[in-house]
């Protein structure tokens, strides 16, 4: 195991700072109309070459997998950004450069809707709300739209259509009712999103939990079986074939996802009556336990 | 082994008394107490300060503290490897030093 933290140069303010700065910058590149590829270039390597950078691997992979015209690299760029920048602590200079993109954005942000035609443009409008202080709440409501998987265009260009009217939280609001009550494969109610949420899962986790996860889930083990979140690479089904037969036998999955460093799995499982929390011990895979709903 | 960003909510235990010290954290928003075995709240910390790491500078492997999030924010985690590289590399006056240090610390609880 090599030890490649360097935690005194982290700690250092100013460091901090400028990898938020370019960070920063990059994130504007990728929210122009018309992305710039040598621009896009040049400022992937800037953070590429920064070092911090170095300490942090799901960034740097998210960040040196950037390919202008590739929406997907983009998407997963700009997520690691927003995890990114919402962690560093940044001084006045980066609170300059943050208003300086800030106002970029909201001057294209009516053409940038204006011009989504997939579901990948939305969940890159997504990660743009998520960037705009005020837009969180937005970003919320439209990621789980997009969970919903939009295909139809006619989908699409209804929830753009409600993205440019002046009351859009309360459009997307009704929206996201509306794909509730008519999805086949019924995502779960607020109410247990919200035990969910309250326990600590991520929104964007709660909100991909299905109906059927839950089926023979009584609102008691929801509420008090330990739960937890495993994050692996693919890798552990060649090393630990047994692995998902542990899985099956000792917990309810209640959804999985790809993780946020490349060829990973983030699984949210709820352990069955009686299981101890120590079983992945043996296993290649990060557990994170989250509390019991009080 | 790299860092991680981990967001952390309100009631998250971020490590037990008796845990095995797998990763050291750096706090970099919100905040964070620590508990002793009597579920009395022995300090806090605020960002941009690392914990999780005291007990490694005494030699010893696990937990002596609770650590719950107070409020919402952000940890960086790295793997306690990095900490026990950095005091390998101590001479014995320095190890002194710092243990008299982690003494004085881990004694308040």
């Amino acid at each position: 195991m090599s030890s490649d933290f360097d935690f005194g140069e982290f700690l250092d303010g100013s460091n901090q700072s400028e990898l938020m700065i370019l960070c920063l910058e990059l994130f504007g590149v990728l929210t122009e109309l018309k992305v710039d590829h040598n621009k896009l270039e040049t400022a992937k390597i800037e953070v590429l070459n920064n070092q911090l950078t170095k300490n942090f691997e799901g960034f740097r992979s998210a960040i040196s997998n950037l390919v202008g015209g590739n929406k997907s690299s983009q998407i997963n760029a700009m997520k690691h950004i927003n995890l990114m920048t919402d962690t560093l602590v940044g001084d006045s200079k980066s609170a300059k450069k943050f208003m300086e993109i800030e106002k970029v954005i909201d001057e294209s942000i009516n053409a940038l809707i204006g011009g989504i035609n997939s579901a990948d443009d939305l969940s890159q409008l997504v990660q743009i709300y998520n960037f705009l202080p005020n837009k969180k709440e937005l970003a919320t409501v439209l990621s789980r739209i997009t969970d919903y998987q939009l295909k139809a265009v006619e989908r699409i260009e209804y929830v753009k259509g409600a993205l440019l009217e002046n009351d859009v939280e309360v459009q997307l609001s009704e929206i996201l009712a509306e794909l509730a009550e008519n999805s086949a494969a019924g995502f779960i109610s607020a109410n247990v999103a919200d035990v969910l949420q309250e326990r600590g899962v991520d929104f964007h986790i709660a909100g991909l939990v299905t109906k059927e996860a839950l089926e023979n889930l009584s609102d008691e083990q929801l509420k008090s079986n330990i739960l937890v979140m495993l994050n692996f690479s693919e890798d552990v089904f060649t090393t630990n074939p047994e692995f998902l037969d542990a899985i099956q036998s000792d917990t309810y999955v209640l959804t999985s996802t790809s993780g946020i460093d490349q060829d990973t799995f983030d699984m949210l499982l709820l352990l069955k009556d009686g299981s101890r929390g120590d079983i992945f011990e043996k296993y290649p895979v990060k557990v994170k336990e989250y509390q019991v709903y009080k | 082994m790299s860092g991680s960003i981990e967001p952390i909510v309100p009631g998250q235990v971020i490590f037990e008394i008796g845990q095995e010290i797998e990763k050291c954290f750096i706090l970099q928003k919100g905040s964070v107490h620590f508990f002793n075995g009597r579920e009395e709240k022995v300090s806090g910390i605020a960002p941009n300060t690392m914990f999780g790491f005291t007990e490694l500078v005494k030699g010893k492997s696990t937990h002596s503290t609770k650590a719950v999030c107070v409020t919402p924010g952000t940890v960086v985690s790295f793997s306690s490897e990095v900490i026990k590289t950095k005091l390998s590399a101590y001479g014995e006056d320095n190890k002194l030093l710092l243990e008299s240090l982690a003494d004085q610390l881990l004694n308040k609880i």
